[in-house]
């Protein structure tokens, strides 16, 4: 080992230094490793490098199962895991006791025997449409029920009684 | 008429620029170097680490007082250093950049072992023997005359060991590396007045610490 000069660097303050101290700290430079030391440490160095050349990062799946494999991890995995499921099922469950019971009616009556109850329609609403046309002018035409177009085209009698020629 | 110099570099300007001095070419060579050694560059690196290993090494025995210590953290920072090699960006010198990595391993690894003060000293060379300075020191101004050299080696390292880790470190740096203040900012990551005045308080301790053997 090469002993480093003695004399002060450029930035040193010699002056600061006691003098018995600095020739007391001079003596630290004259501590020597054993001989032929610094001969191998580079190599050392690099044969400690060569040995633990870095791995390939561990791919996603490598790196799951490596946290996976810690308890705590695992209890957040699978309380995740668990509500994901249970918010699954809650939307998928079967609607509510008032359409379960609705349902169930129909179901009830097949099972009694009786036939199943036709809807009811509903009733409509008489219109009143206002014709365009010569014979009648200002006569409303009245038709009920949906397949009234045939009535448009012709004459309705007047509300009053049927027409006389 | 002389013959140019052939070191010399003539402009298209007619003007002469001269060669760079050494250490900007020791600087230059060491950032090819860097560069080679950032693409993996072993040998490149070997020889990086050939240039620093001794300072490297001294500093950290100065603050571990222990070979077998200041050996595997040596080896330890300069493969951490190499590991993070992508992470230089070149702003400070290599080498200021691999003591602040030494530096910090050491310091973080002494507040670890806080309690253990083995010291496991290396031998003084031949020189010791024979310097005038220090022969001088055990023979006339030493008031324990009995005093052997490798005996004030011994209470020197116990009492640097006595000091906190960065007022260790300073006095290493700067007393006995010969380090500037400008550069110990750099590695310690302050300023030059806070260096300086740890510098300071440092040595008031030694001072006292060794005040049975110096006058």
């Amino acid at each position: 080992m090469s002993i480093p000069p003695a004399t002060p660097g450029p930035g040193r303050s010699q002056g600061s230094v006691p003098p018995e101290l600095q020739r007391v700290l001079a003596l630290k430079r004259h501590e020597q490793p054993p001989p032929g030391y610094f001969t191998s440490f580079s190599g050392v160095v690099i044969k400690e490098l060569e040995d633990c050349a870095p791995e390939p990062p561990p791919t996603l799946w490598e790196r799951f199962l490596a946290t996976a494999a810690q308890p705590v991890i695992a209890c957040v995995y699978g309380v995740g895991l668990g509500g994901v499921i249970v918010l699954a099922l809650s939307l998928k469950s079967p609607p509510g006791p008032d359409h379960v019971a609705a349902d169930a009616v129909p179901n009830l009556r097949t099972l009694l025997g009786e036939a199943p109850r036709a809807s009811k329609p509903e009733p409509v609403q008489p219109q009143v449409v206002a014709q365009r046309g010569p014979s009648s002018t200002e006569t409303p035409v009245i038709h009920a029920g949906p397949a009234s177009f045939r009535a448009l085209d012709q004459p309705v009698p007047a509300l009053n009684g049927p027409a006389k020629p | 008429m002389d013959q140019p110099d052939m070191e010399a570099v003539t402009t298209r300007a007619g003007a002469t620029r001269l060669p760079p001095p050494p250490e900007d070419i020791q600087q230059v060579e060491e950032r090819e170097l860097v560069r080679r050694a950032q693409s993996g560059g072993l040998a490149a690196y070997d020889e990086l680490v050939r240039r620093h290993q001794e300072r490297i090494y001294a500093t950290l025995y100065h603050m571990t007082a222990s070979h077998e210590d200041a050996s595997d953290l040596a080896q330890e920072s300069f493969v951490k250093a190499f590991r993070s090699l992508e992470t230089f960006k070149g702003d400070a010198s290599f080498f200021t950049w691999v003591y602040r990595i030494a530096v910090n391993k050491t310091i973080n690894f002494l507040k670890q072992r806080k309690n253990r003060s083995q010291m496991s000293l290396n031998d003084l060379d031949f020189n010791a023997e024979n310097d005038p300075e220090l022969v001088s020191l055990v023979s006339e101004n030493t008031p324990r005359r009995d005093l052997s050299l490798s005996e004030l080696q011994e209470k020197l390292n116990a009492a640097m060991l006595k000091l906190s880790e960065v007022h260790r470190l300073v006095v290493t740096l700067h007393d006995i590396q010969g380090l500037s203040h400008e550069e110990i900012g750099r590695i310690m990551d302050c300023n030059v007045g806070t260096v300086r005045s740890r510098l300071y308080y440092a040595r008031q301790q030694l001072q006292a610490l060794l005040s049975d053997y110096i006058k």
